[in-house]
């Protein structure tokens, strides 16, 4: 196993170190709308925060062409090392280039900031595989990286970068889009489950069912999200106006009504298609040597199905919940709030930065949930498979 | 014990079982047998109601099995299938124990109980409770299988082809596992098979049906020395007279054998040759050692002129010996594949109890 050359490693390694070399270390503008003056590492940097920089990459280059246990031990543990380092020195840098130009100067990242992180994400995906740390140490990796970045967050290092800039100014209206944006996420795929668990098993029971459920499902998947949250746009106003307790309810044609019903609509495919492929996984001998054993129907279900079928079903919540996530932000161009809130603003105004400030976010939410299900279903999955 | 009558099963207009009428008696294990579609498995599963008769009786234990909730019965009715249908989530200790939980029996009972039946399938427990169906290899699973049916300790078992996905090896080695066990238990057993070898080896009595009617129920013997009809005869093969055989076993034709040492004199070994030539085994001698460990034979051509220690000949215990427990299609087919008309049985010790004679055999 450790023969070999990590060829992942290597690529991600160059790739790093090429871009940190070549690319824009940092963009400097006037103001945050005018075009930026791009700065290498080696301008914006000082000499000995250059070479720690490019020094990370290139031992791991040089760890992945000759790998042994040990070197891929201290690979896992330097790619966040170096994920730390770059964002410090990117943040001083800021703070230094802020400082020296005139009241609205902005600085952002630049793009080889961007691709040396996707360079070390790829060494350290195939790092982590090739010494497949155990659950303590998992924990441990992941805690050590966290403190890293909340110390840099502490310290206030990266205060002047632009992105920082751009959530000083709305922290509060931030939260609130964090908020909506979770409560819109959240409800949908609720109110999906609620629905898709049971219309799932009745697809499996009934096998009658299973056509017209699928293919009304699959064209509702095949509206895009912004057309179908325009179509909702004139019924939920007539109801609106219509039935008083809507209204009371805030339900109106526009906002987080239409797009909580249709990311429920989204969000069915998954769930119902998973449902029924979680009990059509049950082996149907299974199922006659349980009834023969004289258990009951309750206990079966209880018993046989849902253990076996139960990873199969949560997979399914956690696909419509990172798909959901990412609709969530396409659902503020109908006020629904939420972080698509700050890409559309950002957009209107050609602020990257703010764009970034929506974008960034959605992508940590989305990682962080499919963690989080990953872990249930590691969880709930029984030992047997 | 079990007792079916005038029971019938109809699915739309096919009938699928007709009329059908037999009695297992306790402690019997009844073989149902029959091609494919003859309604031996339906009516093996209206034993424990997984399918209800459209008429006739069923009585378990003298009860009629329509006075009895159906989980209740099951409860006490072991069942195995051939898909073993062992729950891939659970340990194979939880496996073995689902019957003995519904029954609230109490934990550390019920884990006795499975570490008593992992042994008696020779499935050692340390190794094997906390294992996973899907670690297991068929063979291994089917003992599980069967294990797990026994465990509430069922009078009846009732067994749908449980041998029938596996290789002829394990097949074989398991029928021999499951016969030391019935032997032991003595439990009431409907065994569904569609291998009449397997029928006539295991069964105290066979059914064979044909279209939903039962054409004969017998003792293996009696079904293959006197079938009812042509279908019968066609169905048990023409080597009927062969899978006889597979019935017996070499315990049945032992007879005592003249063995010498390897102390003996050669005028003594002289004498006992010519004692040889009146019976049939006329030309060998088996020899021994002083614990009758079988060391080989002497052949009487050449032991006139030679000492004890230049005519000794030995061989290979696999290919020249039998032990009492081998069926006697085993026996037959080593005289055939040696070409010798008498082989010594030695216990598991190889010491010797004896030999069968092929001409024993022929008369029989």
């Amino acid at each position: 196993m450790y023969s070999g050359v990590s060829r992942v490693g290597l690529a991600g390694g160059v790739f790093a170190a090429a871009s940190l070399l070549l690319g824009n270390f940092v963009i400097v503008r006037p103001n945050r709308l005018a075009p930026g003056e791009p700065l290498s590492l080696f301008t914006a940097l000082p000499p000995w925060q250059w070479a720690a920089c490019l020094l990370g990459p290139l031992l791991l280059i040089y760890w992945s062409w000759r790998p042994s246990p040990r070197k891929v031990f201290l690979a896992t543990l330097l790619v966040p090392l170096a994920f730390l380092l770059l964002l410090w020195c990117q943040g001083g840098a800021a703070g230094k280039l802020t400082l020296a130009g005139e009241g609205f100067t902005r600085v952002s990242v630049g793009s080889s900031l961007w691709l040396a992180m996707l360079g070390l994400f790829v060494v350290f995906t195939d790092m982590f595989q090739r010494s497949s740390p155990g659950r303590a140490a998992r924990a441990a990796l992941m805690a050590m990286f966290l403190a890293g970045l909340a110390i840099l967050v502490a310290a206030d290092r990266l205060d002047s970068l632009s992105l920082a800039v751009e959530f000083a100014s709305r922290s509060d209206r931030f939260r609130s889009e964090c908020a909506d944006h979770l409560f819109i996420t959240g409800l949908s795929v609720g109110c999906s489950a609620a629905l898709g668990l049971p219309v799932g098993l009745a697809t499996f029971k009934y096998a009658r069912t299973r056509t017209s459920v699928f293919s009304v499902l699959n064209i509702i998947q095949t509206i895009p999200s912004l057309a179908l949250f325009g179509l909702l746009i004139a019924p939920l106003a007539w109801l609106s106006g219509e039935v008083a307790l809507l209204r009371g309810l805030g339900i109106r044609g526009i906002g987080w009504a239409p797009a909580v019903i249709a990311l429920t609509l989204y969000a069915l495919l998954p769930i119902v298609r998973n449902t029924y492929a979680g009990f059509a996984a049950v082996d149907k001998g299974v199922l006659e040597a349980g009834r023969g054993m004289g258990m009951g129907r309750a206990q079966i279900f209880l018993q046989v199905e849902l253990p076996v079928a139960a990873p199969i079903i949560l997979n399914g919540l956690r696909v419509a919940s990172v798909q959901n996530i990412g609709n969530t932000a396409v659902a503020a161009l109908i006020g629904a709030g939420g972080f698509g809130v700050f890409i559309f603003q950002g957009l209107g105004q050609s602020a990257i930065d703010l764009v970034l400030l929506g974008a960034v976010p959605t992508i940590i939410l989305a990682v962080i949930v499919d963690f989080l299900f990953q872990s249930i279903i590691a969880v709930a999955t029984p030992k047997g498979f | 014990m079990i007792r079916l009558q005038a029971v019938c099963k109809n699915y739309g207009t096919l009938e699928a079982v007709k009329n059908l009428e037999f009695t297992v008696d306790e402690g019997e294990l009844c073989c149902l047998i029959g091609p494919s579609g003859c309604g031996k498995s339906t009516a093996l599963k209206m034993i424990n109601r997984m399918v209800e008769p459209t008429s006739g009786t069923i009585t378990v234990g003298g009860r009629d099995i329509r006075k009895m909730v159906p989980d209740q019965l099951r409860r006490g009715i072991g069942y195995v299938i051939q898909s073993i249908g062992l729950f891939p989530h659970m340990t194979v200790k939880d496996n073995i124990l689902v019957v003995p939980r519904l029954l609230k029996w109490e934990e550390g009972k019920a884990a006795a109980r499975a570490t008593e039946l992992l042994e008696l399938f020779e499935l050692p427990p340390a190794q094997f409770s906390e294992k996973y169906p899907g670690e297991l290899s068929g063979g291994q699973a089917q003992r599980v299988g069967v294990a797990r049916a026994l465990a509430a300790d069922p009078k009846i078992l009732l067994m749908d082809e449980p041998f029938g996905a596996l290789d002829p090896i394990n097949r074989e080695h398991l029928q021999n596992q499951f016969l030391a066990i019935q032997r032991e238990l003595k439990k009431t057993i409907v065994f569904v098979t569609h291998d009449i070898d397997e029928a006539v080896r295991l069964g105290s009595k066979v059914a064979l049906l044909k279209q939903g009617r039962l054409i004969q129920y017998a003792t293996p013997e009696q079904l293959l020395s006197s079938p009812a009809d042509g279908f019968v005869k066609k169905f048990v093969g023409l080597d009927r007279a062969l899978k006889r055989l597979s019935r017996l076993s070499t315990r049945d034709f032992l007879r005592p054998a003249a063995a010498v040492t390897m102390t003996i004199s050669p005028e003594e070994l002289g004498r006992q040759f010519r004692q040889l030539e009146e019976s049939q085994c006329a030309r060998y001698l088996w020899v021994i050692d002083e614990n009758r460990r079988l060391l080989g034979w002497i052949d009487a051509a050449n032991g006139g002129g030679m000492s004890l220690e230049e005519g000794l000949v030995e061989f290979d215990e696999t290919e020249m010996t039998v032990k009492e427990n081998y069926s006697l299609k085993h026996a037959l087919s080593m005289f055939v594949q040696q070409g010798v008309v008498c082989l010594p049985v030695i216990d598991e010790q190889r010491l010797l109890r004896g030999e069968i004679r092929l001409a024993d055999v022929l008369q029989s």
